[in-house]
């Protein structure tokens, strides 16, 4: 198959463009699942953190 | 030469425009902090991939599927379901909610807060303090290959130019982690990677041709490398071969699986605003790792097509690089490609190694900064300080890793960017993936069992790593010098040549630390854990294991 003898090497091509395909698929079919944000507490604490993190940086 | 130069200058100075722009809002609103997260997806998984992806990657893994073939495509496969599916969709939602609820900033962070152990954390701190430098040396090696090559100048030079526009971009702001800088060089990457398949198999005729070609060469392969097992770039090497192991355990196995427990990977997963949005970028990251490795390992593996068939060479690769693994990628683009491109390529590899070494060195200085010296000395008088030596010693360190690794291992270890990644990768799913699995999914797994399993995975790797794993222990003589021989698994044979001790397939002194590091950690961390005391249902609760 595509010029290919051993079939361990052609799964190996078809198999990367299928998991991809499998990847934008999945993306496609959970973009509008729920939205499950921090509470935006948790988050703000977070992220100031961060911040503080990376000037130290 | 003046496309070179302008289109350089062009992109240094769109990421310093970019890093303007994100300087000046970080420093203008305070929200920035939260709606500034709220990140395109597509700006998420460019991010991801360009830090993943680096120039070990496309001239190091390249190279290395210009040796043992197309069989290396399996770690293109584990990359996108592995490093992406998996990566994103099992590990990145728990991992960004456990990180927020535990205020985890660095990966040792979370360790250390989930299972309540300041040792968990200053122990991963420097783990990653002193086994990142040898990743970062590789990444920067790969670029400096490339240099190398376009420009006609010796290796340290191009290494020394190389690296002081890392350290200029890293000091004047790229440990920032401008997200949009990152996605900016992930974008360069897939236009480059794009071309350079196109033209590739536009120059062979089209895809089942320039197949058909690599195949019909198989006795040229197995003329140079058919004692190690080899059987032609479209055939995996002989079950239980030298190069099998080599292939399997090391390159597809070591790096397909050490990348769920690569520390600079995991932090971005708690970047992230909300679980759909890391749904959303699951498309653009899998899509992103194909263009990235999946081009990189045919184009790799076409190459011997391209060299054999030009009367310059009539060679393969190997050969026609001189013997050197991580030259085979930067000779092929710079002699088989238009001038135009092999410019857009080099700004494409400055990207891949900018946006990775930036992530490493920012894992690197917070793990010595906020992990070890803030967790060892409580009354910390001077962090930034602290953080910002470590990250000019590991600078140093990694700089001169990439500058005498050729010289090392250049007779003995073929793909040296390729193998340098793999003991990186290997060591760290050694020491870190029980306890991460654990901290994510487990309320029976304890601080003793993920100490045990650390300690041990770690141990095992670098026991394997100086005494049994040859590639390395040959170069690293401590073997030699103790016990006389290069590897403890090796005896000398009728011919006076070191080979491996065999049982059935397994070829010992080829076998990867990974294999037996990594099932030896999970078995201690199970089995401690299910001799030592559990956590209270109350800690388990704070730490936000359970509701």
């Amino acid at each position: 198959m595509l010029g290919i003898p051993d079939p361990m090497i052609w799964s190996a091509y078809l198999l990367c463009i299928i998991f991809s395909i499998v990847c934008v698929i999945f993306g496609i079919l959970k973009w509008n699942s729920t939205d499950d944000s921090i509470n935006e507490v948790e988050d703000r604490q977070w992220a100031e953190a961060e911040d503080k993190m990376e000037e130290n940086l | 030469m003046l496309i070179l130069i302008i289109t350089v200058f062009l992109y240094l100075a769109v990421i310093g425009y970019l890093g303007y722009l994100g300087y000046k809002r970080t420093t203008t609103t305070q929200d920035y902090l939260v709606a500034g997260r709220k990140m395109h997806p597509v700006v998420m998984a460019l991010s991801y991939g360009s830090t993943f992806i680096s120039t070990s990657a496309i001239v190091g893994f390249g190279g290395a599927a210009a040796l043992f073939g197309m069989g290396v495509l399996w770690l293109t496969a584990l990359n996108v379901a592995v490093g992406i599916f998996i990566a994103f969709v099992v590990f990145g939602g728990r991992t960004r909610r456990l990180g927020h609820h535990l205020n985890a900033h660095t990966f040792p962070e979370l360790l250390g807060k989930r299972f309540d152990s300041k040792f968990i954390q200053i122990f991963s701190g420097l783990v990653i303090f002193f086994g990142m430098p040898l990743y970062a040396g590789v990444v920067l090696m790969g670029a400096a290959k490339f240099v190398e090559a376009k420009l006609a100048i010796p290796y340290d030079p191009a290494l020394l130019l190389y690296g002081i526009i890392v350290f200029l971009y890293v000091v004047m702001g790229g440990l920032k982690g401008v997200m949009y800088t990152d996605a900016f060089q992930g974008a360069i990457m897939l236009i480059g990677m794009t071309i350079l398949i196109v033209f590739t198999y536009g120059m062979l005729g089209g895809v089942t041709s320039a197949h058909e070609q690599l195949t019909a060469l198989a006795p040229e392969a197995v003329k140079v490398f058919g004692p190690a097992g080899h059987q032609g770039w479209t055939a995996m090497p002989a079950t239980g071969s030298q190069f099998w192991w080599i292939l399997v355990s090391t390159i597809i196995m070591g790096v397909g699986i050490g990348v769920l427990a690569q520390p600079q990977l995991i932090v971005r997963f708690m970047t992230v605003k909300s679980q759909r949005e890391i749904y959303r970028a699951v498309p653009v990251g899998g899509v992103f790792i194909l263009m990235m490795t999946g081009v990189a390992f045919v184009v790799g593996a076409l190459s011997n097509v391209y060299f054999f068939n030009n009367p310059e060479y009539h060679a393969i690769s190997f050969i026609a690089a001189g013997k050197e693994v991580d030259k085979i990628i930067p000779l092929y683009v710079t002699q088989a490609m238009p001038e135009w491109f092999s410019a857009i390529f080099m700004v494409s590899l400055l990207a891949a190694a900018m946006s990775t070494t930036s992530s490493q060195f920012h894992a690197m200085g917070a793990a010595i900064g906020r992990d070890v010296y803030e967790q060892i000395f409580t009354n910390v008088k001077n962090p930034i300080l602290v953080s910002r030596i470590g990250i000019f010693i590991t600078y140093v360190v990694s700089m001169l890793i990439a500058w005498v690794l050729p010289t090392i291992f250049g007779a003995t270890m073929a793909a040296i960017i390729a193998s340098g990644t793999a003991i990186f990768f290997g060591l760290c799913a050694s020491t870190f993936l029980p306890a991460y699995v654990g901290a994510l999914y487990s309320k029976r797994i304890t601080r003793g069992g993920v100490i045990a399993g650390m300690l041990s995975g770690f141990c095992v790797s670098a026991f394997w790593l100086f005494f049994i794993h040859a590639k390395e222990s040959a170069a690293l003589n401590v073997c030699q010098a103790l016990f006389n021989k290069p590897s403890l698994a090796q005896f000398l044979n009728d011919a006076g040549k070191w080979v491996s001790y065999k049982s059935g397939f397994i070829l010992w002194s080829d076998v990867d630390p990974l294999f037996v590091a990594l099932p030896i950690s999970i078995i201690v961390t199970l089995i401690i854990s299910t001799v030592t005391k559990p956590y209270s249902d109350d800690f388990l609760k704070k730490a936000g294991v359970i509701q």
